[in-house]
């Protein structure tokens, strides 16, 4: 019972989803289909509660027994209900989350000075780590090396206006970004595509296997 | 500049300094910061899904259909939109399933939740990408490789386009062509690459290289336009409008570090 | 000196002093916009007045100085041109990004003399989780995927708001914008929508995701996009913005940001590509004093 009913919806919902594909005009099939989407999404929007709980369960344990860090989690969860008050205060009393003007709505000014400059400075640490890595990692031992470093090169002194200056100031026109353009245009355009054609390829087998029941990730941890 | 925009500024720039300080190394200052983080993407995320998913979707046409059964008044506009609410009660369902992996006992109820999930996007993935990339990829591939009359190789004036940078050309349709195949033999992995095969694999090594060159360019550019974006915010707020908010943030951070590193010193030759 | 053996946090402290030097320098460099931005405007500019733009805000702020410039101008270039711009995300940040970017798009518009009202021209749909479940309801019925629009309004078949009149399903809509930094994004959108409804369709990219999307552009599945920061400076570019601006300060907000910041990305990839061509030379000299192959 455990496992076959879960195989069973998969099956069911898995292939209804595919004929969907062919029998949309038909109405029943269609608004069923819809409400299947519906339902899927509502699920899937549950599963934050889900993450909540844990994060809730895990991070206050830590601090009424005073574990290491314990101060650090404290200030995860404060944050989390700062941005939970301000942001049900918006709904439930403004009826709308998102404002257009700073100082009108607490939940978007949080948004836009604490959760935003958080979020890119964290991904803008990448640049340095990737500055580093172009440092480290380039060396001309053998033609694939070769080829991956001035591929590299070539955007990079292409892709930016300095390059159309320095071309036109050699006088060699728009060669750098011509260049650029050709290497995206025609060797990666080729290489993703094949890449692309793997990839789905690989997604076909995998959803046919799903949907079939062979592979079971619902499944997983038994 | 009311002095809630400058507090609002002020947070911005702790926060950058903050995460930026992991550079230097691993400090409390950024422990604090990536923990703030956190929650607050967290908040965010719940506040999000309940206000523009979980309420419109599940709660309130529940709440209607509970309403209607009171004899209440329904909603006034686009209730032909509205199916009848047994389908709710089966999200309703599932969602409760979905939140049993929150008990011991009940953990297993969660599959059949998960199971239709897995069953609709499996099908939606496999029909969506074997339209839109693997027979649209192939069809793109199908590119004419002699110049005829009529064909894209040959120009208005009936001379063959060698080469381009931008649109079709015989080097670039040969090149798509043979590079699109070599990849593909690279990755086909059932037959032995000796031969011909071997060579075809090596071309499509060459492609692969050139590609994954362009992609660390591209990289390169993307991760770099991030770093400016937080750099020009902190400009922004070193300025009198705000206070100086960087200058003395910064100065503080810095003393703060050189203070510990002196501490440490000290402790250590004490 | 061995570079090999150097401390990391050197090259840290050069892109470091590098960002902040480029950005104080005064003057900027011309823009050349490339061919898919130039598609991405044109597919904005040749639509009919009164078309309906669909908006969809699919990043977050991790993006944001690459892909807030496109996202504001796209709106700004939509309600200019006398179109009808439906926002929707389909990440939950994205709903208050359009937020900041539609509040950027009006106010820039109104120092034009332009003021489009909310509910007749523009209305944000807000967020919907799921992905690829969400555009396949859509292809075949906003209204049920979007019951309410993002402040709990019901917007179906009122007569108040008349920027939804007609609009159905995918196939109503006259242009599809993903401003799009992963997944779910641009490739399900394709995969999804754009194939299968046959929906005219562009996209403002991450460049982390550009180089992928030249092979749909290629096939035409793709209109035209705008790839990271040197995308929105194109775009800025053809918007005329690079011709403002130049009184205020730098700041992520004003019209030529991503222009601007070209001098400073310009320079960090010239000195990486120069760092990267010493330590090769640095590295050829000691394979050859071996002697031998590495």
């Amino acid at each position: 019972m455990r496992k076959e009913i879960p195989i069973l919806i998969t099956l069911f919902i898995g292939v209804f989803m595919v004929l969907k594909f062919f029998f949309e005009p038909v109405d029943w099939v269609r608004i069923s289909a819809e409400e299947i989407a519906k339902i899927a999404q509502v699920v899937v929007a549950s599963s934050v509660v889900l993450g909540v709980a844990n994060i809730l369960r895990i991070n206050f344990r830590a601090i009424v027994q005073r574990r290491r860090d314990w101060g650090y989690k404290l200030a995860l969860l404060v944050t989390m209900f700062l941005l939970m008050g301000a942001g049900f205060w918006a709904h439930f009393y403004h009826h709308r989350v998102t404002s257009l003007v700073v100082g009108d709505l607490l939940f978007q000014d949080l948004y836009g000075n604490l959760l935003s400059p958080l979020q890119s400075t964290m991904f803008a640490l990448l640049a340095f780590f990737i500055a580093s890595a172009a440092f480290r990692a380039f060396r001309v031992r053998n033609l694939p090396a070769a080829l991956l470093m001035f591929a590299a090169i070539l955007i990079m002194l292409g892709r930016v206006p300095l390059g159309h200056w320095l071309s036109q100031a050699l006088g060699l026109g728009a060669l750098l970004p011509n260049v650029a353009d050709w290497l995206m245009g025609v060797p990666n355009t080729a290489g993703q595509r094949a890449i692309l054609i793997g990839v789905a390829l690989g997604i076909i087998a995998v959803g046919l296997r799903v949907i079939f029941g062979i592979e079971r990730p619902y499944l997983k941890g038994e | 500049m009311t002095l809630y925009e400058v507090f609002l500024g002020w947070m911005v720039v702790f926060f950058t300094l903050a995460i930026f300080s992991f550079l230097y190394k691993d400090n409390p200052i950024y422990k604090f910061a990536e923990h703030v983080y956190l929650g607050a993407a967290v908040g965010y995320g719940v506040v999000i899904v309940y206000a523009q998913v979980l309420e419109p979707d599940l709660v309130m046409p529940i709440v209607d259909f509970l309403r209607h059964l009171w004899g209440g008044p329904t909603a006034v506009y686009g209730e032909q939109y509205e199916v009848s609410p047994g389908w709710r009660l089966v999200a309703l369902a599932l969602s409760i399933m979905i939140w049993a992996r929150l008990t011991k006992r009940f953990n297993w109820w969660s599959r059949w939740a998960l199971a239709m999930i897995v069953g609709a996007y499996a099908a939606l993935r496999l029909v969506g990408d074997a339209q839109a990339y693997l027979v649209a990829k192939i069809n793109a591939t199908l590119l004419p490789l002699w110049p005829m009359p009529g064909n894209p190789l040959l120009d208005a004036d009936g001379g063959i386009r060698w080469v381009s940078v931008e649109g079709p050309s015989l080097l670039t349709n040969w090149l798509i062509v043979l590079g699109v195949a070599a990849v593909l033999i690279h990755f086909f992995f059932s037959v032995e690459h000796k031969g011909p095969m071997k060579g075809a694999s090596r071309f499509g090594i060459m492609i692969l290289m050139i590609t994954f060159g362009s992609s660390f360019g591209y990289t390169v550019l993307a991760r770099v336009s991030l770093l400016i974006g937080r750099v020009v915010d902190l400009q922004e707020r070193a300025t009198g409008d705000y206070f100086y908010a960087t200058y003395i943030i910064g100065a503080a951070m810095i003393t703060y570090f050189v203070g510990v590193k002196l501490y440490e010193r000290a402790a250590g030759k004490a | 000196m061995n570079l090999e053996s150097l401390d990391r946090r050197w090259v840290f402290l050069g892109v470091a002093v590098l960002t902040f030097g480029g950005l104080l320098l005064p003057f900027r460099l011309p823009q050349v916009p490339g061919e898919t931005s130039i598609s991405y405007y044109n597919a904005l500019q040749n639509l009919p007045p009164g078309s309906l733009v669909m908006i969809s805000a699919d990043y977050s702020p991790s993006t944001r100085p690459e892909l807030e410039p496109m996202h504001r101008l796209t709106i700004y270039h939509a309600l200019k041109n006398g179109h009808r711009v439906i926002n929707i995300a389909l990440w939950d940040v994205g709903v208050n990004q359009t937020a900041l970017a539609m509040g950027w798009a009006l106010a820039q518009l109104a120092s034009e003399g332009v003021h489009p009202r909310k509910d007749v021209d523009y209305l944000n749909l807000g967020f919907k989780a799921g992905g690829e479940v969400v555009m396949s309801q859509m292809g075949s019925s906003i209204p049920t995927t979007f019951r309410k629009d993002q402040e709990g309004r019901y917007i179906w078949e009122n007569a108040e708001i008349p920027v939804v009149a007609g609009l159905h399903d995918m196939k109503d809509v006259d242009l599809l914008v993903t401003i799009s930094a992963g997944s779910p994004g641009i490739n399900q959108w394709l995969a999804q929508v754009q194939k299968r409804y046959n929906v005219a369709t562009v996209a403002g990219v991450t460049a982390v995701m550009a180089p992928e999307l030249y092979t749909f552009y290629h096939s035409r599945q793709l209109l035209g996009f705008l790839g990271g920061l040197v995308g929105a400076a194109d775009y800025e570019k053809l918007l005329g913005m690079t011709e403002r601006g130049d009184a205020v300060g730098l700041s992520i907000l004003v019209p030529d940001f991503a222009n601007r910041a070209m001098v400073a990305q310009s320079l960090i990839h010239y000195a990486l590509v120069l760092v990267i061509i010493i330590v090769n030379v640095d590295f050829i000299l000691r394979r050859r004093a071996r002697g031998g192959r590495s």
